[in-house]
């Protein structure tokens, strides 16, 4: 048995448990953060999203020092492209940026109306609310539809 | 004892490169956290399994699928629990919880990340994490004016 195989399962869950421990004390909430600065000008929720960017920007630039992180920073070592994972992925500058700014206008707006990034409701969920139970039922549903469905014909229009 | 959104901000970001280079969490790269995309890997790897399907999910996930998303619920059932927190209530209709939870995985996985991956792209050098982000600042505006003030 190779133990590698074993890495990703057992470290996401480990870090996992400690975000969602620390996730439900801070309620943490990129989409939250944003709507408090919008209507209240209130940034406590909003320094969680630059506080994560500057965290994987620190990590970034530390584990690139020492080698282990080559293709950063991405601009750098692979150009104007898009990280792979988008509907977009592997085509070219438009694609992309229509599908990362369609996509994160409908994160975000929907985001509002649930009350919360997808992060936050695993969090809701974890504490015991029953709409967030819902949505996270829904993300999952959502997935199969998206991969059986959704993605192929997204893709013959960005093409 | 509370903490602050920034430290557990930190945190978040730092772990999520953390688990890309020490726990191999990839390809693809950035990927090290993503609510999102991880969930997809969880039920599409149940499901494959399950009814003999090809659905997608990312490469990291083809062995064992990344559990992050189970993490998150431990994590926060038992910070719930010991803090007294934990209450069972509804927020709104169920119905359209589980809609939204549909669309928001759809819209995500079109730009290829939940909130936190494209945050995480962004430290990663991508300037497509950027535009994600900014098409997720202006959602969560005009949803902020337009849905919450009017309600």
């Amino acid at each position: 048995m190779d133990i590698y195989q074993y890495l990703p399962a057992i470290g996401t869950l480990v870090f996992g448990t400690l975000l969602g421990y620390l996730g439900q004390r801070s309620a943490l909430c990129f989409c939250g953060g944003l709507r408090d600065f919008s209507l209240m000008k209130d940034t406590w929720l909003l320094k969680g999203l630059f506080g994560f960017i500057g965290g994987a920007l620190i990590g970034s630039i530390l584990f690139h020092i020492v080698g282990l992180l080559p293709l950063f920073p991405w601009i750098l070592t692979k150009g104007v492209t898009a990280i792979p994972g988008g509907a977009a992925g592997g085509l070219g500058f438009m694609p992309n940026l229509v599908a990362a700014l369609i996509g994160g206008f409908g994160v975000g707006f929907l985001s509002i109306i649930q009350g919360g990034c997808p992060f936050r409701n695993f969090i809701m969920a974890g504490e015991g609310n029953q709409t967030a139970i819902m949505y996270i039922i829904g993300l999952a549903v959502g997935a199969v539809i998206y991969h059986q469905w959704a993605l192929s014909f997204i893709q013959s229009i960005l093409a | 004892m509370k903490i602050s959104p920034l430290k557990t901000g930190l945190i978040g970001g730092f772990s999520a490169i953390l688990l890309e280079v020490m726990f191999k969490v990839s390809p693809p790269p950035a990927y090290g956290l993503c609510v999102a995309c991880h969930t997809r890997d969880l039920m599409n790897w149940i499901v494959n399994n399950l009814l003999g399907t090809n659905l997608g999910m990312a490469p990291v996930s083809k062995f064992l699928p990344v559990l992050t998303v189970i993490g998150l619920l431990i994590g926060a059932l038992a910070g719930a629990i010991i803090h007294k927190d934990f209450k069972i209530r509804r927020t709104h209709n169920l119905v359209v919880g589980f809609i939204l939870g549909v669309l928001v995985l759809n819209f995500a996985l079109l730009m290829g990340g939940c909130p936190i991956r494209m945050a995480l792209r962004a430290g990663y050098g991508d300037l497509f994490g950027l535009i994600g982000l900014v098409g997720i600042a202006i959602g969560a505006v005009v949803g902020s004016e337009v849905y919450l003030k009017k309600a």
